[in-house]
């Protein structure tokens, strides 16, 4: 009875709970982890609205020269508007066209 | 120059060459037409009128409209919807059901409003060939339709010549081939209608695109107030902003377009947004006030 009740007991069974919670924290970190990039997985395939990426064909018909490019297929579905090549520059010159709301 | 009147809007091409533009003239007025008959609210035989009164059924469509459709649901995503093609029964029941023409004279319309956002919910079929929309849902593509128009004239015309062309559909530019030496000069303004002349930046542009969105030159009046046409999604109501336009220039017309709708959508937050996202920005406030963000360029007169 004294033998199972002494400090050196009740410290070893102490360590032994804690390795216990910190390998069951570790089990649940990786777990946790493995959801949240499925979940991501899951996310990123699901897209938006229900489009799919295909491109349609050119709309000028037959004659038309077939090497335009179509912005629908080369850009990502998601993400950010695409900055410029370079940014614009001022420019001294006479204007071609006039950029206002419409 | 060949400008037209078309898309509810001013529609302008240039070319480097008097050659270049007449071989170029036929592949324009053909994209306006297919983009109109495909894309137009108010036309009663366009594409997009057929998705918007077929009651959630699927309607079958050509490829322009489907991809306008995909386009539009892009940047709805790339703007965490505030760029949404499903603001269409919203800008009707506030207002604007018809050619702006019409709307404009009107003064003693009762305005109601109704949030949007449920461009998650459209559906696309490339397979079948359909669109279909949920019930009492309504599609505007004005946002990005007309830049996407721009890019793809300007690509095609491009190509067709051989040469730099620039495509003007009311601020939504797009320039493809070589361009001028030094690039192409456009006229910055709160209207694109203004003159040539009119007071404001002078930007080259190289590649891409360039867009203009603002609130003052589409407004209308009502019983409720003046109105305008950017929408936020949210509410239902014309946005409420602190930018009388924003000029955004990107990889593409489309993608410009985006950006400067959005920006006037996130009011303060847009030169952040746009900083983030490196896109070169001329802001305009309400009292006049330039904000330029991500190296769009000041003007001799600032330096000076």
């Amino acid at each position: 009875m004294g033998e199972r009740h002494s400090p050196r007991r009740a410290i070893f069974a102490r360590d032994q709970a804690a390795a216990r919670l910190r390998r069951l924290s570790a089990v649940a970190v990786i777990g946790a982890t493995a959801l949240a990039g499925a979940l991501a997985g899951i996310t990123a395939s699901s897209g938006t609205g229900r489009a799919s990426t295909r491109s349609a064909t050119p709309f000028l018909g037959p004659n038309a020269v077939p090497a335009v490019p179509e912005p629908v297929a080369t850009t990502p579905l998601a993400g950010a508007p695409t900055a410029p090549q370079a940014a614009p520059a001022a420019s001294y010159s006479q204007p071609v066209v006039v950029s206002g709301g419409s | 120059v060949i400008t037209v009147r078309a898309l509810g809007t001013t529609c302008v091409l240039a070319a480097r060459d008097e050659r270049a533009l007449a071989q170029a003239r036929g592949s324009f007025l053909r994209g306006l037409r297919a983009f109109d008959l495909a894309c137009s609210r108010f036309r009663s035989d366009s594409e997009l009128a057929s998705v918007n009164r077929a009651g959630g059924r699927p309607v079958d469509v050509g490829p322009i409209l489907r991809d306008a459709l995909r386009v539009a649901i892009r940047a709805a995503a790339q703007t965490d919807g505030l760029v949404d093609p499903t603001v269409g029964r919203a800008l009707r029941l506030a207002g604007y059901d018809a050619p702006f023409v019409r709307v404009r004279l009107r003064t003693t319309f009762a305005p109601q409003h109704e949030p949007a956002g449920r461009w998650r919910e459209v559906e696309l079929d490339d397979e079948h060939g359909t669109v279909r929309v949920p019930d009492g849902v309504e599609l505007d593509l004005g946002a990005t339709a007309k830049a996407l128009a721009a890019d793809v004239i300007a690509a095609e015309a491009a190509a067709v010549t051989g040469t730099g062309i620039i495509v003007a559909l009311g601020g939504d530019i797009a320039v493809a081939g070589a361009p001028l030496g030094g690039g192409w000069p456009i006229r910055i303004a709160d209207d694109h209608a203004a003159p040539l002349d009119a007071p404001g930046d002078v930007v080259a542009v190289t590649s891409g695109g360039l867009a203009t969105s603002g609130t003052s030159v589409r407004r209308w009046t009502t019983a409720a107030g003046e109105l305008h046409h950017l929408i936020h999604p949210r509410t239902g109501r014309p946005a409420v902003t602190p930018w009388r336009t924003a000029t955004v220039a990107a990889a593409s017309c489309v993608d410009a377009n985006t950006a400067s709708t959005a920006a006037i959508l996130l009011a303060e937050a847009a030169p952040w947004w746009l900083e983030a996202r490196r896109l070169p920005a001329r802001l305009v406030r309400e009292n006049g006030g330039v904000v330029r963000v991500a190296g769009w360029p000041a003007q001799l007169a600032d330096a000076a």
